[in-house]
């Protein structure tokens, strides 16, 4: 007899070790909050989407923004909130239809490829975040080379002592060395959160495309 | 949800429970994680039910989120990492038809289903409960042909961890 055969024959008999649940414990279950992967992807990418939409918000009201109101360079910054907010709104949208879209009901591979896909839309939001804070960053900097009186008269001294040339390169290399903690940080927190969240999801995925190739 | 649901639900839940005790045998390696399974299979089974149209048998649709469910919501708590395998067959052999030899090979069996990847357990799953390849491949999304090759496979493995 094959090894699986001799499984099966016990396999029915397996019905009658189980420890039925009641009706009364069904009802307490059904009340209880889920503890998925799913839910917990919807909601840290809730939180996800609240912070990165806080922190915009606080940067466009902070204190660079106001300076920058006194230099009239509203042509310049205006496109650049609204690209950030279309990109939130875009995002959001994409997520939540995509979320919409999981269904327990679907086969496996379909499951796994709604879930991939609504994670899929949040990452490409945080890379979105990190592309738009590094050009943002680089207009912020031709905005003070050309309009802060600060900066301004610091170029003069230094043209003045022939070192235009190093204040420009600190200038940069700061801005630089920010923007690629900054990069390098929220890369590193997402591969830790998101190797933890979906390693077994994707080494289920990776079993069904090679049983399909 | 109104209660005429719920009460619907729990009912037909209670009378098809051993499907997802089943799956929670293949998938949970203990008594705690197999409650905290079935607890997880029911709240999405439940939360699927108001889509349930009847149009299937109740038992077919639930070891379908049910699998699903296993294979990719289920969050194993920490405590699975020490595996500690209950004894799986400990209630198969009344006395009078006790037979040592095949409780020992079951115990084996059992012991090289566990070391199967979910995917596997799964078609696994549905070859004991006498699914045909047409729906095991409608379930998980493959191939007729390549769940049936998968299963051979299965099957080779299995020899091979028994008889190593």
């Amino acid at each position: 007899m094959e090894e699986l055969d001799l499984l099966k024959k016990h396999w029915k008999k397996e019905e009658s070790t189980f420890e039925q649940v009641s009706d009364k414990q069904i009802y307490s279950m059904i009340h209880k909050t889920s503890s998925s992967i799913v839910k917990w992807i919807f909601i840290i990418s809730i939180i996800e989407f609240v912070l990165w939409s806080l922190l915009s918000f606080f940067i466009s009201e902070g204190d660079l923004i106001k300076q920058f109101n006194e230099y009239h360079v509203e042509h310049i910054m205006t496109p650049v909130l609204i690209i950030g907010y279309v990109g939130l709104a875009y995002f959001f949208y994409q997520f939540y239809i995509n979320y919409r879209k999981i269904s327990t009901t679907d086969n496996v591979q379909q499951l796994i490829n709604s879930i991939l896909r609504t994670r899929k839309k949040v990452y490409q939001y945080v890379w979105f975040n990190i592309l738009y804070a590094i050009i943002s960053s680089i207009i912020v900097l031709c905005v003070q080379f050309n309009y802060d009186p600060r900066v301004i008269a610091l170029l003069n001294t230094a043209e003045d002592s022939s070192r235009t040339f190093i204040v420009y390169a600190i200038y940069i290399a700061v801005v630089v060395v920010f923007l690629a903690i900054f990069a390098g940080f929220i890369w590193l927190f997402y591969r830790l959160l998101y190797g933890f969240l979906l390693k077994r999801l994707y080494k289920n995925y990776q079993e069904l495309k090679k049983i399909d190739f | 949800m109104n209660n005429a649901l719920e009460q619907s639900f729990v009912q037909q839940l209670q009378e098809n429970q051993n499907i997802i005790h089943k799956i929670c045998r293949l998938y949970t390696s203990d008594a705690d994680e197999h409650k905290d399974l079935f607890q997880e299979i029911t709240i999405q089974l439940w939360k699927a039910f108001p889509k349930f149209r009847g149009e299937s048998k109740f038992s077919t649709w639930a070891y379908r989120v049910a699998l699903n469910t296993a294979i990719t919501l289920y969050r194993k708590s920490k405590r699975s990492i020490a595996t500690t395998e209950y004894d799986t067959t400990k209630h198969f052999f009344k006395s009078e038809d006790y037979n040592y030899e095949e409780e020992e090979q079951l115990k084996l069996l059992y012991k090289a289903v566990y070391q199967l990847n979910d995917i596997e357990k799964a078609l696994v799953f549905m070859y004991l409960e006498d699914k045909n390849y047409e729906e095991i491949s409608e379930t998980l999304g493959i191939s007729e042909v390549n769940a049936r090759v998968k299963m051979n496979r299965i099957k080779g493995k299995l020899k091979k961890i028994l008889n190593p």
